[in-house]
């Protein structure tokens, strides 16, 4: 059970409102002004996940942080953002201007950061699909290639949605990627408040 | 009265066009463009009374959009609806020459203000 492109689109605009919320939160937080690019949206079916983290990371020269943080209500599921560690330590670079920074403290700002941008992120897209979200507290971890792919996801969730994202602050290009893992439930939800907010159109 | 939606999300114009009042809705023809380029060049073909015009688009994005619409036409009547209500990112699209900004989702009630403004502008 496919979104059709109708939905897709739908989805795409609420993760676009979502996401701009996350940014305008992020840049009141940093005083900085940070540019929203168009997020690009995907959605797949969970054992692709393994085969698309290996063509996206595997032949990476660099490893990258992961930051992943489940989410529970009638929409349910995990979001894992995965940000390589050039962006990790531009972005730390940038919030701490610049003073010499140990692992640690890259670790803490990284994912104090982006759990922001992924909890406003997934709180608006409940939002607008009339629902409401628990979020847990995140966790981060530096990984390389297709590491981060364990059985659990596989049998935990059923899609996966890929919104490739860009914020840039100034100077900076912060490039990251948002996955979101949904659960068939979840997922059935999601469709069926897509369909009703079009019905309302 | 002509009214041009640039936005590149075919249920974001459908939103926008669902929020018009129907004072408006009846009596005006709507025109569409999927991204900024074409909005553009659509304003330049039929000079629309009233742009709405979404900011994170393909081509040109709604900043460079809004600047060639208003080189071509000071006076035109811009509304930004976007996602990106950042106070720079307001002050940015004031400073470009938009009437107003709006922040995504754009409601009925945000309409009707809208409208009223730009009719009571008109009226002096």
């Amino acid at each position: 059970m496919n979104l059709t492109p109708l939905e897709l689109d739908c989805f795409q605009e609420i993760v676009n409102m979502s996401y701009g919320e996350a940014t305008s939160i992020i840049a009141e937080t940093m005083d900085a002004f940070a540019t929203l690019h168009v997020p690009n949206i995907e959605v797949y079916t969970i054992d692709k996940l393994k085969e698309y983290v290996n063509l996206k990371y595997d032949d990476s020269s660099q490893s990258f942080y992961l930051i992943s943080q489940m989410f529970n209500g009638k929409f349910d599921g995990e979001l894992l953002f995965l940000i390589t560690q050039d962006s990790a330590n531009n972005l730390a670079k940038y919030l701490n201007r610049d003073e010499d920074l140990e692992r640690e403290d890259i670790l803490d700002t990284v994912m104090e950061l982006i759990n922001v941008v992924t909890s406003s992120t997934i709180t608006n897209i409940a939002k607008y699909i009339n629902t409401e979200v628990y979020t847990m507290r995140p966790t981060i971890d530096e990984m390389e290639g297709s590491s981060i792919i364990t059985n659990s996801y596989s049998q935990n969730y059923s899609k996966f949605i890929i919104i490739s994202t860009v914020m840039e602050f100034k100077d900076q290009n912060i490039v990251g990627e948002l996955l979101i893992l949904l659960t068939e439930d979840a997922y059935v939800n999601l469709k069926e408040a897509i369909g009703d907010f079009l019905n309302g159109l | 009265m002509k009214i041009l939606i640039v936005d590149d999300s075919m249920v974001s114009r459908m939103t926008i066009k669902s929020s018009l009042p129907i004072f408006i809705s009846q009596t005006s023809e709507i025109f569409e463009a999927k991204d900024g380029q074409e909005g553009v060049d659509k304003y330049k073909e039929i000079s629309p009374d009233v742009v709405f015009l979404d900011l994170t688009m393909p081509i040109l994005t709604g900043y460079e959009a809004l600047e060639q619409i208003i080189e071509f036409d000071k006076d035109a009547k811009v509304i930004v609806l976007s996602a990106d209500s950042q106070p720079k990112a307001v002050q940015r699209v004031t400073e470009l020459g938009a009437k107003w900004h709006k922040k995504k989702p754009v409601t009925k009630e945000d309409m009707v203000y809208i409208f009223k403004e730009i009719l009571k502008k008109e009226a002096k």
